[in-house]
């Protein structure tokens, strides 16, 4: 099932026997409109929601591998743009982080970890690719974003606890056992309530 | 009601032997009289094996229906006079204010449960501590062996969203094992490799346990108090049931729960029992003796041990700590199955590994008490199919009778003074063990009516006896389907047929027993019941009568299973003030805040349907977000062997060719637990042109789009042909 959005603008719909078959568009100009798309779904799943932010990062991300692709016209523009909106994201990344070492695409996934973990920010979709300084607030939490799902593990032996499967006669028990006077008076007890049933069993049978 | 101090090492054992002897002489001062009143009614009609063995079975059921009789007698009487030894009396809470600082954590072993209900509960406990003032010594630790990928992305995703709400960052952790061996007890036993060391103790909650801040307090008080105490289980209240069967059970709990409780806790006292959650464990004892070994042999009663809680408390009572039920500890409640279907499914589980004790009743060192709590857990489920052998022979004893001349039983036995027929004898009987059956409900209203407040917060006493009169009427219903059920799961158990474990459904869910489930799972009992119906009316129409109430139970078992999983049959009892309790009248604020998050999370975009079956594996690959937390999570490795990085290379180039359905189950495992391939298929899949990619992934890709489908009108439809 294809939503409506994905039949009008990534796909054109035509008929085999009866049932719509959907296959992807070919033009570049279409092939142009799903890269900006992407992008944009992509800014989108990043939980930017001003049109205004979102259009701007798409138009110049895709403006960007329009001009790249004149170098290399065989390449994507979904795979241009995209890989365009990475190389802006990991340089953002890495700036705020100060990151300097590490490989782009391990720092993206840190970068995307440190924006999850300060979400509640205020303001950083606002800053996020933008062309000016990063709000030093927002960098500091951003650098100090740490995901801890457990301390520091201090390993500890936990021995399986031996059975075996044969009382002893000889053991001990550790619990209290029926002796002395409990022992009589609990066994005088039980002896009369069965005494007086089978008398009366004895009695009448 | 003042009640003495209480010093648990002070316990002379003398008081715990002279309290099991009264409890063992009202046993037999009730069950003696029945069975020989049993013996007289055979002995009329003459002795036969069918008769021997009829016999027997009665003689071992009839001791158990006195054991629950006797428990709540003395339950009854201890509540009144108090209960001077009670592991709560240990510790004047009111005057024992002191900050906390032995270092605990509460953990929560969970395996593809509902995420959202596992984490309002973790909220509602933590918030409750921090309202304390207690969260300084506490961690909260959830761990999860769920190997369905939609609930583990959605634990790691709710996890940190719990986190970051709570700032709760380096206080409640999430640990998720990639192999989950040994099910719970394994989680417990790893969390306590890697952490135990770093606690004094560790408060156990089940995924639908909510625990209040005052009650995990009070627990670590006890321990504090009590060195000698390796482990005090609470007694949780069942809340939160919406269907009539979780509403019923909640309120059979709550009002007879507290008689029976204190009744146990009188025989038990510092040799009580583990169930599994909602208590609080000494680590050093529990790591260093209680780690549970595998049983010899294989099959259902070898292997590892599927029921650990009663095996822990053995082994912690064999290594010296006393084990001890805190029967009046307020806040500590758990949620139960919504409907029969599940809640055969949670005993089927419970079932075998109760079984599985009975090699353990004779195991070397362990405390007598242990040894009769492995064989209660036992009886309490071999007792379904021991009753239905017990019918069975009823009706071929019957079928006997009716073809003896009346004058060779006339004025026998008993009957010579007492002038019974034999068939009043076995009604005197019959009246006998229902008195016994229904003891407990009624010495709970007694319990109640020196309670007006409690008796108010049930609803009134109107509201109290008519669900009652429902509870009774409904189970007695439900009572012979169980039978059936546990009968089955037994025979399937000794045919060496393992036990699947997985999640129940509850509330919600549960009430969502569709008619095709209740037909699936109830056509054989019904037709059981259908064919036992037309036996016991040939044999006698009497006999039939006499069955009547078991019969009708199987025969609409389908109707009965499909109307008490019901939401809207049990919310509307609600509305009627029906099964209320004072959990639900008077909710304490961790209720409150458990089931305000749960109604008041936002309705989610509906996930299209294609999508739904693999919505973690797409949340992991394109969510940017949920993709960075779950690789942050999984463990970084060394170098992969070329052959595993090949195969890598191979399904996540399926993956996104493909889709997900190209992929077994294990190999989307697989490639979810492959930190690398979690981020390259991140990049691939968003960077591939349109169409490279599987029509799922497109979908897929949809789903996050910005742009909202067109409106259908007569012009775009043209426009899409």
């Amino acid at each position: 099932m294809f939503t409506g959005s994905m039949k009008g603008r990534l796909f054109r719909g035509r008929r085999r026997g009866g049932e719509a078959v959907i296959r992807p568009v070919a033009t570049l100009a279409e092939r142009w409109d799903d890269a900006f798309l992407r992008v944009e779904s992509y800014l989108h799943a990043h939980g930017i929601r001003s049109p205004m932010i979102v259009n701007r990062i798409a138009t110049q991300t895709v403006d960007e591998a329009r001009q790249a692709a004149v170098a290399d016209p065989a390449a994507e523009p979904v795979a241009l743009a995209m890989a365009k909106l990475q190389q802006a994201m990991a340089h953002w990344y890495r700036t705020v982080l100060g990151e300097q070492d590490l490989p782009e695409e391990v720092l993206r996934a840190k970068g995307r970890l440190a924006l999850v973990m300060n979400r509640s920010e205020p303001g950083w979709t606002q800053q996020f690719l933008a062309p000016d300084s990063v709000h030093p607030e927002l960098a500091m939490a951003l650098r100090e974003a740490r995901l801890q799902p457990g301390p520091e593990v201090q390993l500890t032996n936990m021995p399986p606890a031996p059975l075996e499967f044969m009382i002893n006669p000889d053991e001990r028990s550790t619990a209290p056992g029926l002796r002395g006077h409990g022992l009589v008076q609990a066994a005088a007890l039980w002896v009369f309530i069965l005494g007086a049933l089978g008398a009366a069993w004895a009695a009448s049978h | 009601m003042k009640v003495a101090h209480f010093d648990p090492a002070q316990l002379d054992p003398q008081i715990r032997r002279d309290r099991r002897v009264r409890v063992a002489t009202l046993l037999l001062a009730l069950t003696a009289p029945a069975v020989m009143v049993m013996a007289d009614l055979h002995w009329r009609t003459g002795y036969d094996l069918w008769k021997v063995l009829h016999l027997a079975i009665f003689t071992l059921l009839f001791t158990l229906v006195a054991l629950g009789s006797v428990q709540a007698i003395i339950g009854l009487v201890i509540r009144r006079r108090g209960e001077p030894f009670a592991i709560t009396h240990s510790v004047d809470f009111a005057t024992d204010l002191e900050r906390l600082d032995a270092p605990t954590a509460v953990v929560m072993p969970i395996c593809n449960e509902e995420v959202r209900r596992v984490i309002e509960g973790l909220r509602a406990a933590y918030e409750s501590v921090a309202a304390s003032g207690q969260l300084a010594a506490c961690d909260f630790y959830l761990l999860s062996d769920s190997n369905n990928p939609n609930r583990w992305i959605e634990e790691e995703a709710a996890w940190v969203a719990l986190t970051q709400e709570l700032a709760a960052h380096g206080r409640i952790f999430y640990r998720k094992r990639r192999v989950g061996i040994n099910k719970k007890a394994g989680n417990i036993a790893d969390f306590c490799r890697r952490w135990g060391s770093r606690y004094k103790y560790m408060v156990v909650l089940d995924a639908d346990s909510i625990m209040s801040g005052g009650a995990i307090s009070k627990l670590v008080r006890l321990m504090e108090r009590n060195p000698g105490v390796g482990l005090i289980q609470g007694v949780p209240m069942l809340v939160n049931g919406e269907t009539i069967l979780a509403r019923l059970q909640q309120f059979a709990s709550r009002l007879y729960g507290p008689c029976a409780s204190a009744g146990l806790n009188y025989w038990t006292l510092s040799e009580a029992n583990y169930w599994g959650h909602n208590a609080i464990i000494r680590l050093d004892p529990f790591i260093r003796h209680c780690s549970l070994p595998e049983l010899p042999g294989d099959g259902p009663f070898g292997g590892r041990i599927l029921s650990h809680d009663y095996v822990e408390a053995a082994l912690m009572r064999r290594a010296g700590w006393q084990v001890w039920l805190a029967t009046d500890l307020d806040g500590n409640y758990e949620e139960c199955p919504g409907n029969l279907i599940d809640l055969a499914k949670r005993d089927r589980r419970w079932l075998q590994g109760n079984l599985q004790h009975t090699r353990l009743i004779v195991a070397r060192g362990l405390n007598p008490v242990n040894r009769v709590h492995f064989i209660l857990g036992i009886l309490s489920y071999l007792a379904s199919p021991l009753w239905l052998v017990l019918l069975v022979l009823s009706g071929i004893i019957a079928w006997h009778v009716d073809r003896m001349d009346p004058a060779r039983y006339a004025n026998v036995g008993f009957a010579q003074h007492l002038h019974w027929s034999l068939q009043g004898q076995s009604i005197t009987l019959f009246a006998y063990t229902m008195a016994l059956l229904f003891l407990p409900k009624v010495l709970a209203l007694f319990d109640l009516k020196r309670r007006p407040a409690d008796a108010q917060a049930f609803g009134g006493w109107s509201a109290i006896i008519q669900g009652m009169l429902l509870e009774t009427g409904i189970f007695t219903l439900l009572a012979p389907v169980l039978m059936l059920f546990h009968s089955k799961f037994i025979a399937l158990t000794l045919c060496r047929q393992n036990v699947s474990w997985g999640s129940q459904r509850r509330g919600r869910e549960g009430a969502a027993a569709a008619w095709e489930e209740a037909i699936g799972e109830h056509w054989g009992h019904t037709l059981a019941g259908v064919v036992s119906a037309v036996i016991a009316y040939r044999i006698d129409p009497r006999l039939a009568a006499w069955m009547s109430p078991v019969l009708l139970g199987m025969i609409a078992s389908i109707p009965l299973s499909f109307i008490t999983g019901s939401l809207d049959a049990g919310l509307a009892l609600k509305r009627h003030g029906i099964f209320l309790t004072p959990d639900e009248t008077q909710p304490t604020p961790e209720l409150i805040s458990v089931t305000q998050h749960m109604e008041g999370v936002e309705p989610a975009r509906p996930v299209p349907d294609e999508l739904e079956g693999d919505y973690g594996l797409l949340q992991a690959v394109l969510d940017p977000y949920v993709n960075a937390v779950h690789g942050a999570l999984l463990r970084s490795k060394d170098e992969l062997p070329s052959a595993s990085e090949l195969r890598f290379e191979t399904l996540r180039s399926k993956l996104v060719q493909y889709g997900p359905q190209s992929l077994t189950p294990k190999e989307k495992v697989a490639l979810l637990q492959d930190g690398e391939s979690v981020r390259l298929l991140h990049d691939q899949v968003w960077s591939a042109p349109t169409e490279e990619l599987a029509p799922w992934w497109r979908v897929a890709i949809s789903h996050y789009s910005r742009v909202a489908p067109l409106p259908q009108t007569p012009f775009s439809r043209q426009v899409a042909a």
